[in-house]
């Protein structure tokens, strides 16, 4: 009686809800489908968490429009795809859109990393959100293809333990930002980011306290399991 | 001849002295579940429907509601609702084994593809092993269930319950 249950990440019902609370943004894991069309997922595989089986990557949308995911139990909140939501979403020019773009094709070459470049841009040109949408991705090659694409577009490099290496390949392939555990970065490292130019998103924070020492370090963009809370800490600042 | 009125007899008395030492099992039970098929918990009444009190035996009903979320995603009143219904029988005089059957009806609220609110309503079924401590005369009553849920009439999940009520 009256306990909250998680809705599932990337579900529209949770975009919606984090919007609704007064979060100026979500962020969204997107893969593409075997006939081009981006999903909204974040797993390797389909299996574990929808009634699904297989990759994304692999299966076209006519059968992955059939997915829901398993939890919580009773509902059968569904999959989706980029279109519907961005064809939807009120106010999207509004709201900081956040991709981050799994790739988890087994058989992805250079030939697939171009069509996701392609894919990727022709999307956001399509809903026109340049501006307010930035990318996040592990692969270098696929930023800079993006990058030759269209060179507007914010990119953010995923960085893991080494924040010098990747603030490095940040600035020299014209990137605009870091994608990084908020367990590896402190405030002098976005300072040190923030000093050439390059912004600074964190994630992995599932706590109030996570959410003030995120706030106290002066990122641009917390990507943060507390919404409620950190809405309300910003808002009291 | 006498031997049958003997054995008539005996049988009467004991009906008799059974009646007079056991009370008539009370009827209604209000309870709280917590986890069970109501989701992540529920409000439940269950009623005894029938009763053998000299094979301890009992059958019931139960009806319940239960919710994971008053507010639906857009922040609007519009709670998740779920009916949990089942029948169970039970044997023992206090402590007692039980076993059921639940069917539960989901009402829960989602979104479109146009990302507008809509409810999904669904039924589910369960069945339930358990433990419960229920004495014939009014108080306490608590007990355990296993009560794997199949969702949609298609995934086996693993669930169970704990409750606390009173009968009356």
């Amino acid at each position: 009686m009256g306990f909250s249950h998680a809705l599932p990440i990337n579900c529209s019902e949770a975009i919606s809800k984090c919007l609704s609370i007064g979060a100026d943004g979500v962020e969204i894991d997107i893969q593409l489908s075997k006939d081009s069309t981006w999903v909204a997922f974040h797993d390797i595989d389909l299996e574990h968490s929808t009634n699904l089986n297989g990759l994304v990557s692999k299966e076209n949308w006519s059968y992955i429009q059939n997915g829901y995911y398993h939890n919580p139990i009773y509902a059968s909140y569904s999959l989706i795809k980029i279109d519907d939501l961005l064809k939807n979403l009120e106010n999207k020019r509004e709201h900081i859109l956040a991709f981050d773009l799994k790739n988890f094709n087994p058989d992805s070459d250079n030939t697939y990393l171009q069509l996701l470049a392609r894919k990727y841009v022709e999307l956001i040109h399509e809903y026109q959100i340049e501006d307010n949408s930035y990318l996040v991705a592990s692969t270098i090659e696929l930023l800079e293809l993006i990058h030759s694409i269209d060179s507007n577009l914010n990119l953010f490099i995923y960085s893991g333990e080494n924040f010098d290496q990747s603030l490095q390949q940040a600035i020299d392939k014209e990137f605009d930002g870091i994608a990084i555990n908020l367990k590896y970065l402190s405030k002098d490292l976005v300072t040190k980011a923030h000093s050439v130019g390059i912004k600074v998103a964190t994630f992995g924070i599932t706590t109030p306290k996570q959410n003030k020492v995120a706030v106290d370090y002066n990122v641009d963009y917390i990507e943060t399991d507390q919404v409620s809370h950190l809405v309300n800490l910003l808002d009291t600042q | 001849m006498s031997k049958y009125i003997f054995r008539l007899s005996l049988f009467f008395l004991s009906f008799g002295i059974h009646a007079q030492k056991d009370l008539p099992i009370s009827k209604n039970i209000l309870y709280v579940e917590g986890l069970g098929i109501g989701g992540f918990g529920s409000i439940n009444y269950e009623r005894i429907l029938f009763d053998i009190p000299q094979h301890k035996i009992s059958l019931s009903g139960r009806l319940g509601v239960g919710t994971y979320n008053f507010l639906d995603y857009n922040h609007h009143f519009n709670p998740d609702l779920i009916f949990p219904i089942g029948i169970y029988a039970f044997y023992g005089k206090t402590h007692h084994a039980e076993l059921g059957i639940g069917y539960i009806l989901s009402t829960i609220v989602q979104a479109s593809r146009s990302l507008q609110p809509i409810r999904k309503a669904n039924t589910h079924l369960s069945f339930s092993i358990g433990y419960r401590y229920q004495k014939n005369s009014k108080g306490l009553f608590i007990g355990l269930r296993y009560s794997p849920i199949i969702e949609f009439y298609k995934h086996f999940k693993h669930w169970g319950a704990a409750y606390v009520g009173y009968c009356f």
